[in-house]
């Protein structure tokens, strides 16, 4: 990649990975909201919202983070597996994607929303344990991204080896 | 990414151990599994544990 490709790619990977720490952060909210109302037609509201935006936005955002993380991680010298902190990212990011897709496939069935369900059914601490567990999950790639944490796998070592080889 | 990963191994060094970051992060990760598959088996995580509550789309059945 060029230098001014290589920084468009990084501009798009940090948009979408740090606008997902946004929506997740939006989404934890509107979970503890439907958790500790006592209005029915507000909780459905909520969880109407959080689907919405779950589909929406946090969807999009994880694939489209991923994607601009592997064009990243394969376009510049960092490698996709020559780096321990490289490697930590990926599999966590496969890991909340792959999660999330599962948990909206299922949440209109974990959140109860039945036509006669009463508020005390409706209110759920699933999506607040989910989406907190989210926050926390993508602000340690944050860290990992800023502070890349030295560490070369095996892998990376004996690709260094053999270019080093190749250049003496 | 202002370091490239030739310049951050010599401000760091590189040994040939696997750094302990890596060794507490793989056991915080195996701990969170192990936790998830328990949860599953146990009934207490998925949204089969809301089966008696009439979920939204059998609901509509």
């Amino acid at each position: 990649m060029t230098p001014e490709t290589r920084k468009l790619a990084l501009t798009a990977h940090i948009t979408v990975s740090v606008g997902w720490l946004g929506a997740v952060l939006c989404f934890l909210v509107l979970s503890v909201a439907a958790f500790v109302s006592a209005d029915v037609e507000r909780v459905r509201a909520l969880y109407d919202a959080m689907e919405l935006a779950g589909w929406a936005v946090l969807l999009p955002l994880a694939l489209a983070s991923l994607v601009t993380g592997l064009i990243q991680s394969l376009g510049t010298h960092w490698g996709l597996l020559r780096h321990y902190w490289v490697v930590a990212k990926l599999s966590m990011n496969l890991f909340a994607t792959v999660v999330l897709l599962l948990y909206m496939a299922t949440f209109r069935d974990s959140t109860g929303t039945g036509p006669s369900t009463s508020v005390e059914e409706l209110r759920d601490p699933s999506p607040v344990v989910h989406a907190g567990a989210a926050f926390g999950l993508l602000l340690t790639a944050v860290f990992l991204s800023v502070f890349k944490p030295r560490g070369v796998t095996r892998y990376g070592r004996r690709r260094r080896r053999a270019a080093l080889e190749t250049t003496s | 990414m202002s370091e490239s990963p030739d310049e951050q191994d010599e401000l760091h060094g590189e040994g040939g151990a696997t750094p302990l970051w890596v060794k507490a992060f793989a056991l915080a990760a195996l701990i969170i599994v192990a936790l998830f598959v328990v949860l599953l088996f146990t009934g207490g995580h998925g949204p089969g544990r809301h089966a008696d509550r009439g979920g939204f789309h059998g609901a509509q059945r």
